[in-house]
């Protein structure tokens, strides 16, 4: 990938280093493995162990000669733990290392995306709450449809990513197997045990392969990035539609310093958004090669492999870019309320007309005349620019079933909204956030004694030690290790809507309470910790504290 | 004057006990106080606040291991209700002994400066010692208080201890400016008055033993005055504690 869009903790996965390492952490596992059902010496298992290691420049230079990349990496290997390398690589074949490495790579990538993608629902949730009252047009083709509010958006948004993040873990769950069963799988000269003993320190579940793992696996991962993308694409895509001058409803942050166009200095771009929707297609095009990667010829052909290089660091590396930017897009996003309520008058109030066809058939005139009468007005008041409830009150055919006090109560805003309590709350039991942070957000907090302070119980242990013979230790202080968990959001605020709107008058909606919740602020969490560490975990007079919040 | 007129007089006095979840020394400190002084004695809940700070002529935070020492000694008796209204009752000038836990509460409470460490020697120190009366040797602390009062400059008292976090600290800076402010009131010290390292029971710094906060009116003591407040006890010391605290009160 390049570097303008690698962030530096995604892209160390896919370093070499990384890569020979995980190598390593597999063969290591093997040899352990052996040495369990006693096929290993315990003397030889220590001395792999203690001197295997590798240099990448190298493995680069041997690779040049032996054009195998395992090979190359296995002559390094064996050059620093010497005469015992014979037991490395003992009846394995280049795809169980791997294959099993490259579930163990994905694994991590994944892991640092989940994480990531933790933070963008957050962030979303935080918002649809600040905003849950927030009125602005529901557009349907385009068109204006019927009130919602921007919150009710953003919920949609939260859940979605949700349900992204549970195929990010059901992805990581499916890669998380591996491979240790010789040249076509059949264990010809590789004991299953070993298989099961080594998987199982790597965490890996075994699976039923050929020579290698089947592509099947790892294109579920795919899945699993590019809808996700695709669901990031969705959020930057509405954003740049509320951006358009015409609608103003919302924006992307910009800077000091920012510049938005070299012609035009006027400009304030959606670039951000359409970043993210560029990239993602990027990620939808190598979900296709990870689809074409499934199809290998007999026991195996190498036609993935080229493939699987590029494509994934690449889509690892370019979907934990879009979180990221989208967690900045959202945290900063502004927000123009004003202009949505604006809006929605620009239609002239014929966005209450669902309410009005009903209350007329309620009334008993018949569906089709009710739906030809409000359809004519609506049409009327957008086209002659009159309001739909002057209309209303001055149609003799609507008079007979609606009086003008029954039209009035209509045209209230609040019909809309009577319900998003409800939302809110039924969609934070099916998705609660709690649980996606893994049940709790914890802090822990290390207090220890200052510097000048004397540790009577930490010489009581350096004495100890000294006399149980480890004299490298110099020095022993003891502290505290305090675990806090912070509670989540389970429950939505009550702030009610202020809002209503008189027939014939413009919408005229009061601004709506609004509240952040504080629990999820990052700031004021951190604040509060440091509160707490100084005002009672810790005594500033004899201690320190350090505070880190996962 | 005789002594049933003298107890008769003390009745007048009022003194409040608190009591947190591991005070032990609550019933100890309210048989000196009401059945060897003979005071109008009543304690104080650690969930209750109060206001009626008329109602307490002075205020004792007894012994023991409130909460279990968890987190810290004293640290969190320090943050309970009790403390909040004992903080404005000093503030007010209302005399407050803090004995032992005691001392260690108001320590953690910023009603006196420093912190206590565990003891040097790692024990539970159980025994008794001496701590010489140093208030009143500085220029700066000519005024009378309300805990040596009757005692003369350098009085040797003995009196048992019985902890494992005594171990006083405070920065170097700190400790100077106790001292020449007249702040320390008691320091470790062997039979004759020598004051070494052989005297100091649990490494405090300076072997200080006991404490005054910043108007005199608060006092923490890490050894206990009412466990020696009668002979029959081992030790009548105790009682010159209680009664400078009564001498104070019925002449203020």
């Amino acid at each position: 990938m390049i570097d303008r869009y690698s962030l530096p903790e995604i892209s160390s996965i896919w370093s070499l280093e990384n890569k020979y390492n995980t190598w390593l952490q597999v063969e290591l596992a093997v040899c352990s493995a052996y040495n369990k059902i006693g096929r290993i010496p315990d003397k030889s298992l220590y001395n792999i162990l203690q001197n295997a290691k590798f240099d990448v420049a190298e493995i680069e230079e041997t690779e040049k000669i032996t054009k195998h990349d395992v090979i190359a990496f296995l002559t390094n290997v064996a050059k620093y733990v010497g005469e015992d390398s014979r037991y490395i690589h003992l009846g394995l074949t280049s795809s169980d290392i791997g294959d099993t490495s490259f579930s163990l790579l994905f694994r991590q990538a994944l892991n640092l995306n989940l994480s990531k993608a933790k933070i963008l629902a957050e962030s979303l949730l935080q918002k649809a709450l600040k905003y849950k009252y927030t009125p602005m047009m529901g557009r349907t083709h385009g068109i204006h449809a019927e009130p919602i509010t921007f919150g009710f958006k953003l919920l949609i948004f939260y859940e979605e990513i949700y349900r992204g993040i549970s195929r990010l873990n059901k992805a990581i769950e499916t890669v998380s197997c591996g491979k240790l069963s010789g040249a076509v799988g059949t264990f010809a000269n590789f004991p299953p045990e070993v298989e099961k003993i080594a998987l199982d320190i790597l965490d890996l579940k075994p699976i039923l392969s050929n020579q290698v793992i089947q592509r099947d696996i790892y294109a579920e991962c795919f899945y699993a990035i590019a809808s996700l993308g695709a669901s990031c694409e969705k959020i930057a895509l509405e954003m740049r539609h509320l951006m358009r001058t015409e609608v103003s409803e919302a924006e992307e942050a910009f800077s000091a310093g920012q510049k938005g166009s070299s012609a035009m200095p006027h400009k304030k771009n959606p670039i951000v958004s359409e970043n993210i929707c560029g990239l993602s297609r990027v990620l939808r095009s190598n979900l296709i090669s990870a689809l074409e990667d499934i199809p290998l010829w007999h026991e195996r052909d190498i036609s993935h492999s080229s493939v699987e290089r590029i494509i994934t660091p690449d889509s690892t590396i370019l979907i934990y870019y879009i979180l990221n930017q989208l967690i900045n897009l959202v945290d900063n996003m502004v927000v123009h309320e004003d202009r949505m309520l604006k809006n929605m008058q620009l239609t002239k109030g014929v966005i209450f007309s669902q309410k009005v066809l009903l209350a007329m058939i309620d009334k008993g005139m018949l569906r089709e005349d009710a739906y030809k009468i409000v359809q004519k007005l609506a049409h009327q008041a957008i086209q002659t620019e009159t309001e739909f409830a002057v209309l209303l009150k001055n149609n003799e055919d609507v008079l007979q079933y609606l009086s003008e006090t029954e039209i009035n109560s209509l045209f209230d805003i609040n019909n809309y909204y009577k319900n998003i309590d409800f939302i809110f709350e039924r969609s934070l039991s099916i998705f609660p956030f709690a649980a996606l942070a893994g049940g709790a957000v914890k802090a822990t907090v290390k207090v220890t004694l200052k510097d000048e302070v004397l540790d009577p119980q930490g010489k009581a242990v350096l004495s100890v030690l000294k006399s149980s013979g480890y004299t490298n230790i110099e020095d022993v202080r003891v502290g505290k290790h305090i675990e806090l968990t912070i509670k989540q959001i389970n429950k939505i605020d009550n702030i009610k809507i202020n809002a209503n709107s008189a027939a014939g008058d413009n919408i005229n909606i009061n601004s709506s309470t609004k509240e952040e919740i504080p629990k999820l602020d990052k700031k004021i969490l951190s604040k509060e910790l440091e509160e707490i560490s100084e005002k009672i975990l810790s005594n500033p007079v004899i201690e320190n504290f350090n505070i880190e919040l996962n | 004057m005789n002594i049933g007129l003298i107890l008769m007089k003390n009745k007048k006095i009022n003194a409040g006990i608190t009591v947190f979840p591991g005070s032990n020394c609550d019933m100890d400190v309210y048989y000196a106080l009401n059945d060897v002084f003979n005071l109008n004695v009543s304690f104080l809940w650690h969930k209750d606040e109060f206001h009626n700070f008329k109602n307490y002529d002075f205020i004792v935070i007894p012994g023991g291991f409130s909460y279990g020492d968890y987190l810290r000694a004293g640290a969190l008796a320090a943050r309970s209700r009790i403390m909040e209204s004992i903080k404005e009752y000093a503030d007010g000038g209302g005399i407050v002994l803090g004995i032992c836990n005691g001392f260690q509460i108001l320590l953690e409470s910023g009603l006196l400066k420093g912190a206590m460490l565990t003891n040097k020697s790692l024990k539970f120190e159980c025994k008794d010692i001496y701590i010489k009366n140093i208030s009143g040797n500085n220029r700066n602390n000519s005024h009378e208080n309300p805990f040596t009062c009757l005692m003369e400059k350098d009085a040797i008292l003995k009196l048992p201890i019985a902890h494992h976090d005594g171990n006083y600290f405070v920065e170097k800076k700190k400790l100077n400016y106790l001292f020449s402010s007249g702040y320390i009131a008691f320091q470790y010290c062997n039979e004759e008055g020598v004051i070494s390292d052989d005297s100091n029971p649990n490494g405090s710094m300076e072997n200080i033993g006991g404490l005054f906060g910043e108007n005199f009116n608060v006092m923490g003591l890490m050894p206990h005055p009412e466990r020696a407040s009668e002979k029959i006890l081992g030790s009548g010391d105790g009682a010159k504690i209680f009664n400078s605290i009564i001498y104070y009160i019925k002449n203020k």
